[in-house]
């Protein structure tokens, strides 16, 4: 046995020995220094966002002149030339100024009788001949001032019959009707009208003349086409790449997507006993506002051919809508609209 | 062999630490390994490593034991079978203390005199005593020779657990450090793994050696009690032919 003891002894001081040599100072490991690269997450939207811009031009660097906002419009066509905001005058009252601005001196007079004119038109549509008489003489208006009975102001007309230039006048007939206007005419008048009219006055224009400045008149102001042209279009710039239409990129990612049906999951019950009712899909469009709540009723747009499962999946997208819908609230165009695949295969 | 693999595990464990970080936390070589280690962990290393030598000092022991005793049986049987008489062989045998199977034939001989010298010969009581005395003696040799095989069991078995339970305390007391320092640096954590790591490598080079050698060990007492045996049974026929003939002779 003391052999064993003195020889086991041995090896074992003879390999701790050993031990202590070898592993007393371990090599470091080597470790190369890497530099940490940064990383960003990119949507793949954001590559396949397209950009407006011609079909079949090169790729540029720079995608396409940047499509300027349109103009904000307070309401279409109502502008009186330059006005910035328009006028409650009715378009059909327009022409009507015309004679008034010719009477300039003359017509502040008549604005105490706004009322009695209107009447009197209905009554005597011939009579718009007349008509500019009050404006001409001073006396009539006078006169017109102090009987506000329909009489008075037919009578007046026929005195007033020294104006023969205006008689030619057959479609200025409502002239009076807007009387009231001209006290402060400037306000309400282009320099481009002015130039119009002034001709027409001065020269006491023919009937067929002004006629036809009318009709133009008319024209234009059916004409509500807006003079802002949208910016992108006047760039000077290389249109590059795209397509016709500038798309926002907008768009649910597919984990987006995912979250919605998986919510939409759970809200779904499918009918019980359908038969093949794991082979049915119906896709269903439903509309959101902006605070993603439904508007109207989601609608089929793919049938299953299953009634009660078409009803299901409508049911589970209005009970979706009571607990309220996971959706990104930055991205409303994409989810405004949003037509959502009922495939139990895929949704459970 | 298997021992040292490890401790080079346990080794490029510890060469995961950076150097700059190597003169914090410390000496990483075996002796500073131990060092560092807590009471416990020191305290299982240690015995781990009394354990090994101990275990190293029964296999060598019994290797040598058992090649002497092979060595023993060999001649024995060489000269028992050469055709000198037994009773010669008895009184050369005699006077020494013999082992293997000179001592079951010194033992059935003694029994086989003493019951003709006090005439208590009756054939079949003293075939039955020396089939006894035979037996008794065989198991005397045997247990001399799987004498402290039990301890190689029980290391190669309990050792391996002895060294995790080092290896769970060592690692628990350097989380326990981390957790203390607040930081997760592999420099921090390193240096206590390896050093608890080293009592499980311990662990394992006592316990597989061990294991190895208490297979083989009993292997080999499980032959030579085989050779003793039929050896034991040869003799009993001998000696049972002997006492029919001088029974037969008698009467």
């Amino acid at each position: 046995m003391k052999l064993g003891v003195s020889l086991s002894s041995a090896a074992h001081v003879a390999l701790l020995a050993w031990g202590l040599v070898t592993f007393s100072a371990p090599a470091p490991l080597q470790v190369a220094d890497v530099e940490a690269l940064p990383i960003d997450i990119v949507p793949i939207e954001e590559l396949t966002k397209a950009v407006q811009g011609d079909r079949k031009a090169a790729l540029s660097d720079k995608p396409a002149p940047t499509p300027t906002q349109r103009p904000d419009r307070n309401e279409p066509a109502e502008h009186i030339g330059e006005a910035e905001k328009d006028l409650k005058s009715e378009p059909e009252a327009k022409p009507a100024d015309m004679p008034v601005e010719t009477a300039k001196a003359e017509a502040p007079p008549p604005s105490p009788i706004p009322t009695p004119t209107p009447q009197v038109e209905p009554d005597v549509q011939p009579a718009p001949e007349d008509a500019p008489a009050p404006t001409t003489e001073l006396a009539s208006v006078n006169d017109a001032a102090v009987p506000v009975t329909e009489q008075p102001a037919a009578e007046e007309t026929p005195s007033a019959d020294e104006s023969e230039q205006f008689a030619s006048l057959e479609n200025v007939a409502v002239v009076p009707t807007k009387r009231p206007e001209p006290p402060k005419p400037k306000s309400a008048e282009t320099k481009e009208r002015k130039k119009q009219e002034k001709p027409a006055t001065t020269k006491s224009a023919s009937s067929a003349d002004k006629k036809e400045s009318v009709t133009d008149e008319i024209a234009s102001l059916l004409n509500k086409q807006e003079p802002a042209s949208s910016g992108a279009k006047r760039s000077s710039e290389q249109a590059s790449l795209g397509t016709r239409k500038a798309s926002t990129g907008e768009k649910l990612s597919t984990s987006e997507m995912d979250a919605l049906k998986a919510q939409l999951a759970t809200c779904w019950s499918i009918p019980a006993g359908a038969a093949g009712a794991d082979e049915l899909t119906a896709s269903v469009d439903f509309e959101l506002d902006a605070s993603a709540q439904l508007v109207g009723k989601p609608r089929v747009s793919k049938t299953s051919g299953n009634a009660a499962f078409d009803g299901s999946a409508v049911r589970a997208i209005q009970k979706c809508n009571q607990q309220g819908f996971n959706l990104p609230s930055g991205k409303y165009d994409a989810w405004a609209q949003i037509t959502v695949n009922f495939d139990p295969r895929d949704m459970f | 062999m298997t021992g040292i693999e490890i401790f080079a595990v346990s080794a490029a464990l510890a060469q995961g630490v950076e150097q700059g970080a190597l003169e914090a936390a410390g000496d990483v070589s075996l002796l500073g390994l131990f060092w560092q280690a807590g009471f416990i962990v020191k305290l299982v290393m240690l015995g781990l490593l009394c354990c090994s030598i101990w275990s190293w000092a029964i296999i060598f022991d019994k290797i040598f034991l058992f090649a002497r005793t092979r060595r023993q049986l060999d001649r024995f049987e060489e000269v028992f079978w050469s055709g000198r008489s037994l009773e010669e062989l008895y009184r050369s045998l005699s006077d020494k203390t013999p082992t293997g199977m000179g001592a079951l034939f010194v033992s059935a001989m003694r029994e086989w005199k003493k019951s003709f010298e006090r005439n208590a010969a009756s054939p079949i009581g003293l075939q039955a005593r020396i089939e006894k005395v035979m037996d008794v003696s065989l198991a005397r040799e045997l247990d001399r020779l799987e004498r402290r095989l039990g301890f190689l069991a029980s290391v190669g078995s309990v050792a391996v657990y002895v060294g995790l339970f080092g290896t769970v305390v060592g690692i628990m007391t350097s989380f326990q450090a981390i957790a203390g320092s607040k930081s997760t640096n592999l420099a921090v954590v390193a240096p206590g793994i390896a050093e608890a790591l080293l009592a499980t490598a311990i662990g394992l080079l006592a316990a597989i050696p061990a294991l190895v050698a208490y297979n083989k060990l009993s292997n080999d007492v499980a032959k030579i009690a085989g050779r003793l045996e039929g050896f034991a049974d040869e003799f009993a026929a001998i000696l049972s032919r002997q006492i029919d003939e001088r029974t037969g002779r008698a009467s």
